[in-house]
C-alpha cells in the first residue's frame, strides 16, 4: 500500500492549497478592488472607481472607500460618490454562489460632483446637457417655434420667405401658361397674312377683275386665277377670325385669373395670421409656455434615470438561462428548483446618508434583488430630512415592484416642504426670460408607472415669492406687463400631470397665474398683434409686389398681339365683299 | 516540443510502473478536459500528489488534454445541455442544485457537467488501455529498437541528446 502512498505529496499539496489561500487573502482587496470596478463599469456604462478596499474575514464585509459612479450621460460627473460604504456578506451562501448583502453602509454620499478624468468608457455619442437635448419624449412636450401659443410672434419676413404662398403660386401658374400661349399665337401670326398683305389682296382682286373677255384664254385664266385668290382670302379670314375666337377666350381668362390675383394676397395673408398670430391662442396656457421647456427637460431627465434603473433590473433577468450567446469556454447555467429560493444577488438593506443641495439626507433602501419573482420583495424606499438648508421637511417615499412576471408597478412620492428658493430659473426664453429671486415653494409630487402608463402629478405652492428684474427686456412691452403682474403676486401655484407611456409622456400644465396674466395681457398682445399683422401685410406686399407687376408686364405684351390680331381681323373684314 | 517527447520517452523508458503512468494520464485527462477552477480539480490535485502517479505524465497530459478541451467545449456545452435538460434527470440535478458542493463545483453549468461527464466515462478506458499499451511498448517495441541499429542511429540524433540530459531527472514515481 505504502508503494501508492507519497506522503510527501501530502505535505506538498497541504503548501500549495496554503500558498493559493495566501495568495486570495493578501491580494483580495485588489482583487475585489478590480472586479468591482471592471463589473461596476460594465453594468453602468460608464467608469465606477473605488479608492481603496479593505476586507474583514470574521464577519465577513468588506469596506470601499472613494466610491465614484459616472454619470453614463455627462462622463465628467459623478452620478454617485460616497466616501464610505460597508458590507457584511452572507459567507454560506457566498458559497452557494448567492450574493446576499445582509446591509450597506453609504455614509456621505453626494451626487453630481465634477470627474477630474472622463469616466466615458465607449464610443456613444453624449449628451451635453439635458437641457439642451431632451428626448423624443419630452420633445413632443415642447412647442414648435412657429406656433402661435411661443411667447413672441414670429418674425414677419421669415414667415414671407419660408411659407408656400398662394399668390406666388397663383402668379408662376399664370406666367407659365402666357408664355406657352405667347409662343403658340406668334407663331400662328406667322402663318396668317398681316394688314399689309392683306391690303394686297384687293389689288390683285381689283386687277384681276379686269378681264378681257375678247381674248377668252386669257380671261378664262384670269377668272379661274381670281377663284383661287378669292377662296385663300377666304381661308385667311377663316383662320384669322378662328385665331381671333381662340385668342378672346385665353384672353379673356387670363384677365380673370389676373383680377384674382389682385385678391389673392388678402387671401395669403388671412392665412398666415391664423397660422402664426392669433390673439386668443396667445393668452392661453401661458404658464404652459413658460415652464414648458424646461419642465420637458427635467422630465426627460427624469425618464432617463428611470430607463437606467429599469434596464438594469430587466438585463440581469434577461441573462439567465440565455442560450442565444453562448461563450465557447463559460457555456449556460440551467437552473433548476431551489428548496429556499433566493435571487443570485440581493442586497437587503441600504442606509444611506446624502449631502445634497437641500441638506443632509438620511435613507434606506431595502430588498434591492436582480429577481424579484423569485424574492418576491419589490425594492421599497424612504428618504428622509428634518431641518435641512433648504427646506424644513423633505420626504421621499417608493417602490419598484417586479415581483409579478412581465408586469411592473413603480411608484414614487416626494412631498419637500417649505423649500427655500433662491435663483430659481422659471423660463430660460430670450422673449420671456422669468425666475425667481427669492420664495419658498411646498412641493408635492406623486407619480406611479404601472405596465408602462404614466400617472403623476406635481404640484407646487409657491409663497413670498420674488421675481428677478435680470435679463428683462424693458422695451418690449409684453414682458413688462407680465413682470409687473409678476411682481404683484407673491403666492400662485403650478400643477403639472404627466400621462401617456414613457416613450410618449403628455404634459399639462395649470396655473392660478394663467387667469392673472391672460387679464393683464390681452390688451397688449391684441396691439401687439395689430402690429405684427401691418407688418406682415406690408412683407407680404414686398414679396409678391414684383412678381405681380411681371405678370401685369407679361398681360401688356399680349395686348400687342391681341391689337395685332384685331387689325388683321379688321383688314380681313374689309375684303369681305369679295367672296 | 522535443524536450516533451523525451520526457515521455523517458518515463515510457524508465522502471516505473505503468499503472501509476496510466493514472496520471487519466487525472490529467479529467483535469485537462474539464474547467480548470472546478472544484473536482482540487480533488485530483491532490490524488495526484497523494497517489504515487507520475507527475511528469500528468503535467504533460494536462497540457495534452487543455488543448483538446479548447476545441471541444462546443460538443461539452451541447452533451451537458442535453443531460441537464433531460426530464427523467430533472429529480436527480435538482437534489444536486440544492447541495453547496454542486454549486462549488458548478455542477449545473453545461459545459462543466458536460466535460465531466465525458471525462469520467473514459477516465477507465484511458486508464485500462493506456496501461497495457505501456506493457506492449516495453515488452515489444522497446527490446526491439534496443536490439536494432536504429538505436544507434538515434543516439547520432538531437533528440537522443536531449533525452540522456534528462537522464538525471526523476521518474515522478
Amino acid at each position: 500500500m505504502s508503494k501508492w502512498i507519497r506522503w510527501s505529496g501530502l505535505i506538498a499539496f497541504l503548501l500549495l492549497t496554503a500558498l493559493i489561500a495566501t495568495f486570495y487573502i493578501l491580494f483580495a482587496d485588489s482583487l475585489i478592488k478590480n472586479a468591482i470596478e471592471k463589473k461596476g463599469t460594465e453594468i453602468n456604462g460608464a467608469t465606477v472607481d473605488v479608492a481603496e478596499v479593505d476586507i474583514s474575514l470574521f464577519p465577513l464585509g468588506i469596506s470601499l472607500s472613494g466610491l465614484q459612479i459616472t454619470d453614463p450621460d455627462e462622463p465628467m460627473t459623478n452620478i454617485v460618490d460616497a466616501a464610505e460604504v460597508a458590507l457584511h456578506l452572507d459567507f454560506y451562501q457566498l458559497l452557494n454562489r448567492k450574493l446576499i448583502i445582509s446591509d450597506v453602509i453609504m455614509e456621505r454620499v453626494q451626487t453630481g460632483t465634477p470627474r477630474v478624468i472622463s469616466g466615458k468608457i465607449d464610443k456613444r455619442p453624449v449628451k451635453e446637457s439635458s437641457e439642451s437635448s431632451p428626448s423624443a419624449g419630452s420633445q413632443k412636450t415642447n412647442e414648435p417655434a412657429s406656433n402661435p401659443t411661443k411667447m413672441g410672434l414670429p418674425d414677419v419676413n421669415k414667415i414671407v420667405s419660408q411659407e408656400q404662398l398662394q399668390t406666388i403660386d397663383q402668379i408662376d401658374a399664370l406666367s407659365a401658361d402666357i408664355q406657352a400661349a405667347e409662343i403658340r399665337w406668334k407663331s400662328d401670326l406667322e402663318n396668317l397674312p398681316n394688314s399689309e398683305e392683306l391690303k394686297k389682296y384687293k389689288d390683285i382682286i381689283s386687277d384681276l377683275k379686269k378681264v378681257d373677255y375678247k381674248d377668252l384664254k386669257n380671261a378664262k385664266k384670269k377668272l379661274k386665277e381670281l377663284a383661287k385668290t378669292t377662296n385663300q382670302l377666304k381661308n385667311d379670314f377663316t383662320e384669322i377670325r378662328k385665331m381671333s375666337d381662340d385668342f378672346s377666350v385665353t384672353y379673356d381668362s387670363f384677365k380673370s385669373r389676373q383680377e384674382l390675383l389682385r385678391r389673392a394676397p388678402q387671401e395669403d395673408l388671412t392665412r398666415l395670421k391664423a397660422k402664426y398670430g392669433s390673439p386668443g391662442l396667445m393668452t392661453e396656457e401661458f404658464s404652459k409656455q413658460i415652464l414648458g421647456p424646461s419642465l420637458s427637460a427635467k422630465i426627460d431627465k427624469a425618464i432617463t434615470g428611470y430607463r437606467r434603473i429599469d434596464k438594469l433590473l430587466s438585463s440581469r433577468n434577461r441573462t439567465k438561462g440565455d442560450d442565444s450567446k453562448i461563450d465557447r469556454s463559460k457555456g449556460v447555467d440551467i437552473r433548476f428548483e431551489e428548496v429556499d429560493p433566493m435571487p443570485d444577488l440581493l442586497i437587503q438593506m441600504v442606509s444611506i446618508s446624502a449631502f445634497t443641495s437641500i441638506g443632509t439626507l438620511a435613507g434606506q433602501i431595502t430588498d434591492i434583488s436582480d429577481d424579484q419573482v423569485i424574492y418576491q420583495h419589490p425594492i421599497r424606499f424612504t428618504f428622509n430630512g428634518d431641518k435641512l438648508d433648504q427646506a424644513s421637511e423633505l420626504n421621499v417615499v417608493g417602490k419598484i415592484d417586479r415581483t409579478q412576471p412581465d408586469i411592473s408597478s413603480d411608484s414614487i412620492h416626494v412631498k419637500i416642504e417649505d423649500y427655500l428658493i433662491i435663483g430659481l430659473t422659471l423660463s430660460e426664453s430670450s422673449d420671456m426670460p422669468i425666475s425667481i429671486e427669492t420664495g419658498k415653494a411646498d412641493i408635492d409630487i406623486s407619480c406611479v408607472l404601472e405596465d408602462g402608463r404614466l400617472q403623476s402629478e406635481i404640484r407646487i405652492d409657491f409663497g413670498s415669492v420674488q421675481f428677478s428684474d435680470q435679463g428683462l427686456d424693458n422695451s418690449n412691452e409684453l414682458n413688462r406687463t407680465v413682470h409687473t403682474v409678476l411682481k404683484n403676486t407673491p403666492s400662485f401655484q403650478i400643477r403639472v400631470t404627466v400621462t401617456g407611456t414613457l416613450d410618449n409622456p403628455k404634459t399639462s400644465v395649470d396655473s392660478d397665474l394663467d387667469e392673472l396674466l391672460k387679464a393683464a395681457t390681452t390688451k397688449v398682445l391684441e396691439d401687439k398683434s395689430k402690429s405684427w399683422e401691418k407688418d406682415l401685410e406690408s412683407a407680404l406686399a414686398i414679396q409678391v409686389g414684383t412678381p405681380l407687376s411681371e405678370i401685369d408686364d407679361q398681360i401688356n405684351g399680349v395686348d400687342a398681339i391681341k391689337k395685332d390680331l384685331e387689325d388683321r381681323l379688321k383688314s380681313a373684314e374689309k375684303l369681305k365683299s369679295y367672296f | 516540443m522535443l524536450k516533451m517527447i523525451a520526457k515521455l520517452l523517458k518515463v515510457l523508458n524508465s522502471e516505473t510502473d505503468p499503472m501509476q503512468i496510466s493514472l496520471a494520464l487519466g487525472f490529467a485527462m479529467v483535469a485537462g478536459l474539464t474547467p480548470v477552477g472546478s472544484l473536482h480539480n482540487l480533488l485530483i490535485l491532490f490524488l495526484v500528489l497523494f497517489l504515487r502517479v507520475n507527475l511528469v505524465t500528468f503535467v504533460l497530459g494536462f497540457g495534452f488534454f487543455s488543448g483538446i478541451a479548447f476545441l471541444l467545449d462546443p460538443v461539452f456545452h451541447l452533451i451537458g445541455r442535453e443531460i441537464l435538460t433531460w426530464s427523467s434527470l430533472n429529480g436527480f440535478w435538482t437534489a444536486l442544485y440544492n447541495t453547496t458542493f454542486w454549486k462549488l463545483e458548478r455542477g449545473y453549468n453545461t459545459i462543466v457537467a458536460g466535460s465531466l461527464l465525458i471525462s469520467l466515462i473514459f477516465f477507465f478506458p484511458v486508464v485500462v488501455f493506456s496501461r497495457i499499451g505501456i506493457n506492449k511498448y516495453r515488452d515489444h517495441i522497446l527490446k526491439w529498437v534496443q536490439k536494432t541499429r536504429l538505436l544507434k542511429l538515434l543516439k547520432a540524433n538531437k533528440l537522443y541528446r536531449v533525452y540522456q540530459s534528462l537522464s538525471g531527472v526523476g521518474g515522478g514515481s
